[in-house]
């Protein structure tokens, strides 16, 4: 059960980051951005458990993929984590 | 058929980019377009595309942008970084695909290299005229005529030196020889699907060491609301719905490249590329174009009929060739052929020894034909 998920501008960035997460064995999915967070139209983000959050996030900083915001996910709310 | 006309395109493939097309007609929807199982298969077919370019190609997947050949890339590369009035510099061996796009730009043309297979005579020519009001610089890493291999990486140092940036065009040298963009920190290296990367025309490859000028705008399924394209590559340059049947198949053919030991595979081509320069030059009637280094492309002049008519020839002998001036006229200017052109030869990894001797044999015998 993914509850956390990180938004990219665009697919690739997305795409990338994906990759270098599984490189990395932390298990997440390529999903489109819910309507309600993509407020300059479609994008794209990867779900993933909260556990996974710190490191996927180290994983991504220390590639230079950027990404945009991160959220939680509970009972269909979103909610936006920094870190 | 003997197919020797793979400069133009290598019409024989791997089996598997045949598959691949017909694989992606019934299965691939729109990539980034969408979150249904068809649209995010498709998502991933291109990105796998990208990755397995920048292995190939020593790059970055996000810095693979697909374009549907290579003049569409070496357009938007030109495009990017030339203005009109700019001093080109480029060398005596480039394609329409670069001079067109510069006339049109009203650039100013500075043609240096002229001598076909003598590198040292191409990197001094470059070392002189990369002056300082020099804006950019264009060179064929191999030429489509004359199949002589330019040496770009000695003009990448040049350009790295001076600080001024290379727009290399390896139409004829991708999937063949090695093509580097981090070796090169080229700004932009452009190649073709449907050649050396044995993938379906209408593809093509557009290596960005820089964010290029979008040459057109449109949907990228991402920051839909911006009345601007994406800042990012490769999303930048790829407005509108990819040709997914073939960057499914451009995917098979990289993967087949992959698969295949290259350094063979060149030996190989390189050793039948020899043998029918040899059996060439040996018969009186024919002047050949040939030194080193040359990759898989041979001209020739025969002295008794004009290429048209020699390549006609061939065609009726069922060996298929390309006669003319292969959109290259600066290159036959060069050599001296621009009047009649030459009649091309090229080889690709499915051309055979048998297949050499039986084209020799039909040249040999077009000696009796006035």
């Amino acid at each position: 059960m993914y509850d956390c998920m990180i938004a990219f501008r665009t697919i690739t960035r997305a795409q990338r980051g994906a990759e270098l997460l599984d490189y990395s064995g932390i298990p997440c999915r390529l999903q489109r951005l819910p309507a309600a967070l993509a407020d300059r139209g479609c994008g794209y983000m990867l779900a993933l458990r909260r556990e996974s959050l710190a490191g996927a996030v180290s994983v991504l900083r220390q590639n230079h993929v950027d990404f945009g915001r991160l959220y939680t996910v509970e009972n269909g709310v979103h909610r936006e984590v920094f870190l | 058929m003997i197919y020797l006309d793979n400069a133009a395109t290598t019409l024989q493939k791997p089996p598997q980019v045949r598959e691949a097309v017909a694989y992606a007609l019934e299965h691939l929807a729109s990539p980034g377009r969408g979150g249904h199982p068809a649209a995010m298969e498709a998502a991933d077919v291109l990105y796998r595309a990208r990755s397995a370019a920048a292995q190939l190609f020593d790059a970055e997947p996000e810095q693979v942008v697909f374009t549907m050949n290579a003049t569409h890339g070496l357009n938007i590369a030109i495009k990017s970084l030339v203005h009109p009035g700019d001093v080109v510099l480029l060398s005596g061996f480039e394609h329409n695909a670069v001079l067109r796009p510069l006339y049109a730009l009203g650039a100013k043309l500075r043609i240096c290299g002229r001598r076909l297979f003598d590198p040292e005579d191409t990197v001094a020519a470059f070392a002189a005229s990369l002056t300082p009001e020099v804006k950019a610089v264009v060179c064929t890493h191999v030429s489509n005529v004359f199949g002589y291999q330019l040496p770009v990486e000695r003009i990448a140092a040049l350009c790295r030196e001076r600080g001024v940036p290379l727009i290399v065009d390896a139409s004829q040298s991708a999937g063949l020889l090695p093509v580097s963009l981090k070796g090169w920190q080229a700004a932009y290296v452009a190649m073709p699907g449907h050649k050396g990367l044995y993938g379906p025309q209408g593809t093509g490859i557009l290596l960005c060491g820089q964010v290029p000028q979008p040459l057109m705008e449109g949907g990228t399924g991402v920051l839909s609301r911006q009345w601007t394209m994406p800042e990012e590559l490769p999303e930048r340059a790829e407005a509108g719905t990819h040709n997914m049947p073939g960057i499914c198949g451009l995917l098979a053919g990289l993967t087949y490249l992959r698969q295949e030991d290259g350094r063979t595979r060149r030996s190989r081509e390189e050793q039948l590329t020899r043998q029918l320069c040899r059996g060439l030059a040996s018969m009186d009637h024919v002047r050949v174009f040939t030194g080193s280094p040359q990759a898989n492309v041979v001209s020739a002049v025969l002295q008794n009929l004009d290429s048209e008519t020699a390549a006609q020839h061939l065609a009726e002998e069922g060996i298929a060739v390309r006669a003319g001036l292969h959109c290259a006229p600066l290159a036959h200017e060069s050599a001296g052929t621009l009047e009649g052109g030459t009649v091309r030869f090229s080889l690709s990894a499915f051309t055979t020894e048998t297949e050499i001797i039986r084209t020799l044999e039909v040249v040999e015998r077009l000696k009796s034909f006035a």
